[in-house]
């Protein structure tokens, strides 16, 4: 079966103005994005987790057409983005949604909440009348948890929790094939936090939905994604079913990402060895030839500094890209 | 004695929609050396109770209470005196450390004033004990940043410099208010270990203030919980954790997705967080949310348990069956 979706070698460069004083110093380059291949099958959720500035917002807005790949190529359904026409690209658009991380900016505040939800569907399908337009935004509200009475309320009577809701419901309103959610719930409070997860994990069992979850924490990808990828500085460096990624890391940036994340339970929190990682993420600006992680990584070896690690698949679904990866079972002999 | 005492703190804001009751009727201490956590979600007066300790409160908001800093009463004093207390006694630092740094100056600048200020140094005494301080918060190449602007540095190494500003007096007590939120998770347990690394080395007071539980089990010794503007639960870190007392408390730290548990359904908590516009609620202000309350909850305000080292507030909870949850672990 051909995959929902699919990111072949995804390149996004940035061209900056060029620093100095003369107006004709060369432009710089901020590469964004590198080398980047995924597939995504269908009713597949797929988590992308990074610290910020490892492009993972770039990624979501070159798949939905926002931000224009370098080189690399986009296909939904075995077909290339770039080479389709307007009409179909729009028509393509409709089957691939967004929900966006504050989801008060996100939404127009002179817009109430039910045209906010409607306009998708006014502007796929114009031939809809009024009425029927207001019946599937009323089942939608009443899907996503809001009731349909709010229909003529602003966001700005809404809480955090609901204003995300109404977001769904919006990305939800022309049934697509595929939701790109973007820190969805990194605004939210931890209270509200759960309800939105668990709100997302039942709608994509129920339209069987395909999901991009992009995100910066750990624990939320392990509650709904299959399969996770790891980014760090525009490049992909993991990828592996979301458990095994947790429990059973290869690549040194995944183990030490997973092992940063506080665990809410102080006497696993103060056991717990923890490298730390040292520095930070180095300027996308002027990447280094080698690994991309190679100036934090603990593991390095001479090749590191030099060659690039292409993506291995180590076994089946579990890819890594490094030369010295760390082998549970190798470490254990050890 | 506590190094800081605070009894019956309200904050009340005067807005066009009419009053918001911000904070209600709050009292704790804070020992000599200890790291306490302020927990609470977005809009339980976490952040506000700190504001109202440091005198740096809105102008339309209005305290009541007291605050005692070692035995003095600071809460209303007189802006000149208060700044006193923020320059030697009371360090607080900011969430965001993008927008508390002056973007127009250069860290040195910015740095050297604090002490020249206040401790009368001269420019080149000020300039090495900021360039030590910097180094002991590991700021690499802290003579290069000493001379940058702010957004030359990124967000953790803006922390960091927030950090050494705030140590540069000494203070007795340091408050951070949602230190970590704005930084990755790597940056994040680097900024933590800096943390408890200052309580050791300078035995620095740190009241802590996040949403963060992992953070709260990570470093505090106690932690306050708060939601809609009351405290719920006071306790030690461990306690808290492995016996929680008040619904709230039990609820959150089910609700919090866990990289060590496996569950196929994150239990959520019904409802949305209060609104803290109009007239203080007569009850309890999680009862429209929670599981355990009943009718009497949404008109009585429970009063404070205690037992042992830990508090709570609830009706549902009283001194008998507190008890036995506390013993039963």
């Amino acid at each position: 079966m051909k995959p929902l979706l699919e990111i072949e070698n995804l390149k996004v460069d940035f061209t900056l103005p060029g620093q100095g004083f003369w107006p004709w110093s060369a432009p710089r380059v901020l590469t964004a994005l590198d080398g980047v291949s995924f597939r995504l099958k269908e009713r597949e959720s797929l988590g992308i987790v990074g610290e910020s500035g490892s492009g993972k917002t770039t990624l979501a807005r070159s798949i939905v057409g926002t931000v224009r790949p370098t080189s690399g190529k986009v296909y939904w359904r075995g077909k290339d983005l770039a080479t389709e026409s307007r009409q179909s690209r729009s028509a393509i658009r409709g089957d691939m949604t967004m929900v966006f991380q504050n989801p008060l900016a996100a939404l127009d505040p002179r817009m109430t909440v039910g045209r906010i939800i409607g306009e998708p569907l006014q502007t796929h399908h114009p031939d809809l009348s009024s009425s029927e337009v207001a019946r599937r935004v009323g089942t939608m509200m009443e899907r996503v948890g809001l009731l349909p009475n709010l229909v003529n309320r602003y966001p700005h009577e809404f809480s955090g929790g609901q204003c995300q809701r109404v977001g769904i419901a919006r990305a939800l309103i022309l049934k697509p094939k595929l939701v790109i959610c973007d820190e969805p719930v990194a605004a939210l409070d931890v209270s509200v936090r759960a309800q939105v997860v668990n709100l997302l994990r039942g709608l994509k069992n129920e339209f069987g939905l395909s999901l991009i979850i992009i995100t910066h924490d750990l624990s939320l990808v392990k509650h709904i994604a299959d399969r996770t990828c790891v980014m760090y500085l525009g490049h992909l460096v993991e990828v592996a079913p979301s458990s095994r990624l947790i429990h059973k890391p290869l690549h040194p940036y995944s183990r030490a990402l997973i092992s940063s994340v506080p665990v809410p339970d102080p006497v696993v929190e103060r056991q717990r060895p923890r490298p730390l990682l040292e520095g930070e993420i180095p300027s996308p600006i002027s990447i280094p030839p080698g690994c991309v992680f190679e100036s934090r990584c603990p593991r390095s070896i001479h090749r590191c500094a030099s060659h690039p690690p292409g993506m291995r698949e180590i076994s089946a679904d579990h890819g890594v890209a490094c030369h010295n990866p760390l082998d549970a079972d190798l470490d254990k002999g050890a | 004695m506590a190094l800081l005492q605070t009894r019956n703190l309200s904050v009340t804001f005067s807005t066009a929609d009419g009053p918001v009751h911000a904070v209600n009727d709050i009292s704790f201490n804070l020992c000599r050396g200890e790291i306490l956590a302020i927990v609470g979600e977005s809009g339980s007066g976490k952040s506000q109770t700190a504001f109202a300790i440091m005198g740096l409160l809105a102008r339309n908001a209005h305290a009541a209470g007291s605050v005692r800093f070692g035995g003095k009463e600071i809460l209303g004093l007189h802006e000149t005196s208060m700044a006193r207390i923020r320059a030697s006694d009371i360090a607080m630092i900011f969430q965001n450390p993008m927008t508390s740094l002056n973007p127009y100056k250069r860290i040195s600048s910015q740095m050297t004033e604090v002490l020249r200020l206040h401790q009368g140094l001269s420019r080149r005494e000020a300039r090495f004990q900021c360039i030590e301080m910097l180094k002991s918060v590991n700021l690499a190449d802290a003579e290069i940043r000493f001379e940058q602007f702010p957004h030359e540095c990124s967000g953790g190494m803006r922390q960091r410099i927030m950090i050494a500003m705030s140590l540069l007096c000494r203070p007795r007590i340091l408050i951070a208010d949602e230190p970590t939120t704005a930084l990755d998770v790597t940056i994040q347990s680097q900024i933590v270990e800096l943390l408890k690394t200052i309580r050791q080395v300078y035995g620095t007071t740190i009241l802590l203030i996040t949403h963060d539980l992992g953070l709260v089990a990570g470093c505090s010794d106690r932690v306050m919980v708060m939601y809609g503007g009351r405290v719920m639960e006071t306790g030690p870190t461990e306690e808290i954790f492995a016996a929680p007392v008040h619904p709230y408390t039990a609820t959150l730290l089910e609700a919090v997705p866990r990289l060590d548990r496996e569950v196929s359904e994150l239990p959520s908590i019904p409802g949305n967080p209060p609104n803290m516009l109009g007239p203080i609620p007569e009850g309890c202000p999680f009862s429209p949310r929670c599981q355990v309350g009943d009718q009497t909850c949404f008109t009585r305000i429970p009063e404070v348990s205690r037992s042992g080292q830990r508090s709570w507030a609830c009706l549902k909870r009283d001194k008998g069956t507190g008890h036995e949850t506390v013993a039963g672990n």
